[in-house]
């Protein structure tokens, strides 16, 4: 089969690689019909992401039909058409007992070695290192799925794929961190970086009882769809300072909540990004941190911060005295996918949400590498890509 | 335990123990439960003539709350020189402690998910 290949730091490509087969009793292979490029994605390009290999095949937004069940297997069967969480979990565990898929102690064959940089195992992961499980992913014709008959979810024929394909990461990943929010009526909720998961998060904000939510970005494509489809306020943090304009309007207190909606490769116009980039390149820092400092420095006492954004190693001038004292609440983490399958496909079937409105380009798989391209450099105003094999 | 080859049941409480080496070296010894209680705990020691002089034991200990049962190993085994002595240092690496986590943890995963979670054998480019 076809399948999008990563070779190493802005390299990646299309190869013939064998098709998946069942190699665990639970497994099921399911013929991708579309799949996307994640903003997390392009960590991986960009070579943020330890323990990749080469070779490795990418994607974990992918959807399709059930080609092969395995024998453990009596949830799914040949010919059911299928979304499927990015997170992989058992659906037996601690963890999972509790809801916490994105955390399955189960489901990641490489625990050992990321327990050596986090402590813990958190679940595994496709297409997305291999400390997080080495899965192949779901940028090919064909993908096996691990613990199929608790992840994918079966989708109704009345919907396109398009429409649910975002499912499978985006749209739980935004609403997971507008709820991590505690929304209270008529709260004010800032959300920095307008890409597709600041794009859900500004949508399911007003789902979960927001009274104002402000968009921060530096695109103006982005932030043109956050305040049309978004119905957001906007700031384009190249014309003002984000800290000042917030204070501006929220009177003075700070939103109620603060979303970071970028993660470890922010671009900032401040001192502190500059000082992020040079301590990166040089190796003594791994990621970049300038959206998580404003959101914290910016957020109203007591408030939350919520953090859906990518972050994979050290990071620091971290203003935790700004966080302790004004007794902040942080929130974070892979998305807990499973849990908001169900009711996140009820709100698009009906018809609060058609989750199709963040795609901007429609390519077949064969043009990924250019698509990775496009979509990391921001060119004809790429906001989300689709494939189809 | 990957490396584990087989194991017979001689007697209720005595079983024969059978793991590769490299190089088509194999470790052979005898086990016998001196210990056990169900649901607790299953002690053993090894019998004159294995290739290995080892004792341990397994506790099973409820953490009540629906929070699962914690199971510990207790393992001490002295290797012989030699051949054999070679086979066990690279049946169980430098690090037996390591070794048996790992022994632990896919136990874990059989039990609680039904299959150790594997990528052995899928695509790459």
């Amino acid at each position: 089969m076809k399948a999008l290949c990563w070779y190493g730091t802005n390299d990646v490509r299309i190869s013939r690689v064998p098709d998946p087969r069942i190699l665990n009793p639970r497994d099921a292979i399911v013929k991708v019909t579309l799949t996307a490029i994640c903003g997390s994605d392009l960590h991986l390009l960009d070579g943020f992401i330890p323990t990749m290999k080469r070779g490795d095949i990418l994607g974990h937004e992918f959807m399709g039909e059930v080609v092969a069940v395995g024998p453990g297997n009596t949830a799914l069967k040949v010919g059911d058409r299928v979304v499927n969480p990015f997170t992989i979990a058992c659906g037996h565990c601690f963890f999972c007992g509790r809801g916490l898929w994105s955390l399955c102690d189960n489901s990641n064959p490489n625990a050992g070695m990321v327990e050596k940089l986090y402590g813990q195992s958190p679940s595994g992961l496709f297409g997305y290192s291999h400390m997080m499980g080495g899965y192949a992913g779901g940028q090919a014709e064909y993908v096996r799925i691990p613990f199929a008959d608790v992840g994918p979810i079966k989708v109704p024929d009345s919907l396109t794929d398009e429409q649910v394909l975002f499912l499978s990461d985006i749209f739980p990943t935004g609403y997971m961190a507008a709820e991590n929010c505690n929304i209270t009526p008529g709260d004010t909720i800032a959300v920095w970086g307008c890409g597709p998961v600041g794009q859900f998060a500004i949508r399911s904000a007003w789902m979960l009882g927001a009274g104002r939510v402000i968009a921060i970005d530096r695109e103006p494509d982005r932030l043109l769809l956050a305040a049309h489809r978004g119905k957001a306020e906007v700031l384009d943090l190249t014309q003002v300072n984000v800290f000042e304009a917030l204070k501006d309007l929220t009177g003075g207190r700070g939103p109620d909540a603060c979303i970071d909606a970028v993660g470890l490769e922010s671009h900032g116009s401040t001192i502190d990004d500059f000082y992020d980039r040079v301590k990166t390149k040089m190796m003594l820092a791994t990621d970049r941190a300038s959206t998580l400092r404003q959101a914290i420095h910016a957020c109203r006492k007591g408030g939350t911060v919520s953090i859906p954004g990518v972050y994979g190693g050290f990071i620091d001038k971290v203003p935790l005295g700004a966080a302790f004292s004004k007794g902040l609440t942080l929130k974070m983490g892979q998305t807990h996918v499973h849990r908001y399958l169900r009711p996140l496909l009820n709100r698009i079937e009906q018809g609060e949400i058609d989750p199709s409105f963040v795609i901007t380009h429609r390519l077949p798989l064969d043009d990924a590498p250019a698509a990775y391209d496009t979509f990391k450099e921001k060119r004809q105003g790429c906001i989300k890509v689709v494939l189809r094999p | 335990m990957r490396h584990l080859e087989s194991v017979d049941r001689v007697t209720d409480t005595i079983s024969h123990w059978r793991a590769k080496g490299p190089r088509g070296t194999v470790v052979e010894w005898d086990a016998e439960i001196i210990n056990e209680v169900p649901n607790q705990v299953i002690g053993w020691r090894s019998l004159e003539g294995s290739d290995v002089v080892s004792a341990g034991s397994v506790n099973f200990d409820d953490e009540g709350a629906g929070r699962g049962t914690r199971v510990t190993v207790h393992l001490q085994y002295s290797p012989p020189g030699g051949k054999v002595g070679a086979a066990l240092a690279k049946l169980f690496g430098r690090d037996a402690a390591t070794e048996i986590r790992e022994d632990l943890r896919r136990f874990k995963q059989q039990l609680e998910a039904g299959e150790v979670p594997t990528t052995a054998g899928q695509p790459r480019g």
